[in-house]
């Protein structure tokens, strides 16, 4: 069973190179689950750069992720974290 | 010979032209173009990740390099194409322009990324750049921060290409490591081993005569020691008497909004948008505004002035047909404008509202305002907007809105037309110019550019004065915000805001810092005389700034 939740993106610049890089290298480490980002209409694999990018969420995007498999909880914590943390983009 | 470019970098080089970045062919198909293609991407991926002394920029940027190395979905579009029959070479070039496509149907910020990809492509095939010893300015059609990756940074004096943009990585690298960078320059005309210069007005001067060589020489020298100190004083808070000034950006584009946003200014004080119209020869569209404001107000967390279409005068849009007028400077400009072209007005007010439904820190602000009735007029023009928009079910806020005082009348009768605005922003040329009737595009009467002439003074005391006795702020966008002469003196008549390009706002931060720790008494009340005062206060500023020397923390000795 999926499982699936939405966010907010909080970020300055949403869902573009450098968050999305930094994303993907860490849901890398999720190798056996599946990890899917919805926006717009589109549903992209998480750990593709370029797929992640394409969907062109800016900030206050809502978007869904949706995760299957071994480490599901533990993948959509990492995101919500990440999220929360913009990116660890420097913000003032 | 002398070819004049874009400015994406500001700064000085001295140097020797080298092409870099050659194209090479791989001609394998099938399973050996697979195998080739496994053993370049690696390749690659190890020469980034030896790559050492990177600064965290950079590294940022290698690291979104080495995403798309290692997506997965880069391969199946290689394994794609190659099963088309196309070879390697093919195959890397036809995935690129893929990629390319998929990204660039999103926002600006992502469309700047395609040379990026596109560059990848070429150095994947060809990552050797080995150069011998020497500075050089390093040019080609396109260039990518990835095209330096085997060049020692120090060697490298500046860069041209042909095609490339303010937010194109290699912009924002070229700026944080100081190396100047120009584009919009024809490569084709360029040739290896000549010696050229690029000035800081974005000329590239190919073998130039000896004394602009010499005077350069020496302009370089103290910029790179003016920068070196100017980094301390960035990304501070100023006050003067316990009042918080606000220092901000002029932008023309959402290109100048990245590059603002970049230099850590927390908001735009000024946002031309008629420049956008200019680079166009169609009016752009409701939907097209929107998107650009909204993208711009998201990068900062201050307030984003966008002004309104400030057409007529020196700028003209050819598809309105207007008249020509024997007085264009007196004629139809600014608000006068838009109140002829309604339409249009009403594309672009639009716009704002839509957006600053979603972004609660635009506000807006009307150009050349004259008279209180065109306050009104505009503002009835803005309801209008929001019936129509109503009607339609789309989201909508009004926001803050503002005038720009630049007609004299204007600001003497500030106390009337307050009451009908939230702020007011001081445009000082054209106040000068129709305070002192001198025609700003005549040389021959530049000498009459006096900011601090008596009258022009006088003007700008009333608008402020009449701002506060409100509680409401003032600003100023004109050229005189930057001027650093004068910033002591509109410090002392109360100035809230001051908006300028956003690469001088180092220098007035460091200005700040330096007037917080000196006298600056005996400025008001203004007399024109007491411009010594002001040209003292500078003069002391420079030789202060020589002889301190800086650390992060602050000053040493």
């Amino acid at each position: 069973m999926a499982l699936s939740k939405e966010f907010i993106l909080l970020n300055k610049t949403g869902l573009h190179a450098r968050p999305a890089a930094n994303l993907v290298k860490t849901l890398n480490d999720f190798k056996s689950t599946s990890i899917k980002f919805a926006y717009n209409g589109k549903v992209v694999d998480g750990k593709s750069f370029i797929s992640l990018t394409s969907l062109g969420a800016e900030k206050n995007a809502k978007i869904t992720v949706i995760v299957e498999g071994p480490q599901e909880q533990e993948a959509i914590k990492t995101i919500e974290e990440m999220i929360n943390n913009k990116f660890g983009e420097a913000e003032e | 010979m002398q070819l004049q470019g874009i400015i994406a970098s500001e700064g000085i080089s001295i140097g020797k032209l080298k092409k870099i970045g050659f194209k090479k062919i791989y001609t394998e198909k099938g399973s050996k173009a697979k195998e080739v293609f496994s053993i370049l991407k690696q390749n690659l991926i190890n020469k980034i990740e030896s790559t050492k002394n990177i600064s965290k920029e950079t590294n940022e940027i290698f690291e979104i390099y080495k995403a798309i190395l290692m997506d997965p979905y880069f391969e199946e579009l290689i394994d794609k194409n190659l099963e088309n029959g196309d070879n390697l070479s093919e195959s890397i070039e036809a995935s690129t322009v893929e990629i390319i496509d998929l990204m660039s149907s999103t926002n600006a910020y992502m469309k700047e990324r395609s040379s990026d990809i596109q560059r990848l492509g070429i150095v994947l095939q060809n990552p050797i750049n080995e150069i011998e010893s020497g500075k050089f300015i390093f040019y080609n059609d396109s260039l990518a921060v990835i095209d330096f990756l085997s060049i020692n940074v120090n060697l490298i004096e500046g860069i041209i290409t042909q095609n490339g943009s303010k937010i194109s990585h290699l912009a924002i690298w070229a700026r944080n490591n100081n190396i100047p960078y120009v584009y919009n320059i024809d490569t084709t005309k360029l040739t290896d081993n000549s010696d050229s210069v690029i000035t800081k007005d974005g000329k590239l001067i190919i073998e130039p005569p000896a004394e602009i060589l010499n005077q350069l020489k020496e302009e370089k020298i103290n910029r790179i020691k003016i920068i070196e100190k100017s980094m301390y004083f960035q990304k501070k808070n100023l006050f003067y008497k316990n009042k918080k000034i606000t220092i901000a950006a002029n932008i023309g584009s959402l290109e100048d909004g990245y590059v603002a946003a970049e230099r850590k200014v927390n908001g735009v004080g000024l946002f031309r948008t008629e420049f956008m119209f200019l680079a166009k020869d169609e009016p752009l569209s409701e939907e097209e505004q929107y998107k650009i404001y909204k993208e711009t107000a998201n990068l900062f967390n201050d307030t984003v002035i966008i002004r309104t279409l400030d057409i007529g005068g020196d700028k003209e849009l050819k598809y309105l047909n207007l008249e020509k007028e024997l007085n264009p400077f007196l004629g139809i400009r600014g608000l006068r404008l838009s109140l002829e072209f309604r339409d249009l007005f009403k594309i672009q007010l639009r716009a704002i509202l839509r957006a600053a439904y979603e972004c609660n820190n635009i506000a807006i602000m009307f150009p050349m305002v004259t008279i209180e009735d065109e306050i009104k007029k505009a503002k009835s023009i803005i309801e209008e907007c929001k019936k129509e928009l109503s009607r339609e079910n789309k989201n909508y806020k009004v926001p803050s809105i503002g005038i720009m005082i630049e007609v004299p009348s204007a600001a003497l009768n500030a106390d009337n037309l307050i009451e009908s605005v939230d702020f007011m922003s001081i445009g000082t040329n054209d106040l000068i110019q129709y305070t002192m009737a001198m025609d700003r595009t005549n040389n021959k009467v530049s000498y009459l550019y006096l900011p601090h002439n008596n009258a022009v003074i006088k003007l700008i005391k009333n608008v402020i004065d009449v701002c506060h006795q409100n509680k409401k702020w003032v600003g100023m966008c004109g050229s005189m915000a930057c001027e650093m002469i004068y910033y002591p003196l509109l410090l002392e008549l109360g100035l809230d805001e001051f908006s300028m390009e956003s690469s001088q706002i180092s220098f007035i931060n460091m200005y700040h810092t330096y007037l917080m720790e000196h006298n600056i008494a005996n400025i008001l009340p203004w007399n024109e005389k007491k411009i010594e005062i002001l040209q003292n206060l500078l003069d002391d500023f420079w030789i202060w700034l020589k002889e301190k020397n800086f650390s992060r923390g602050g000053i040493i000795s």
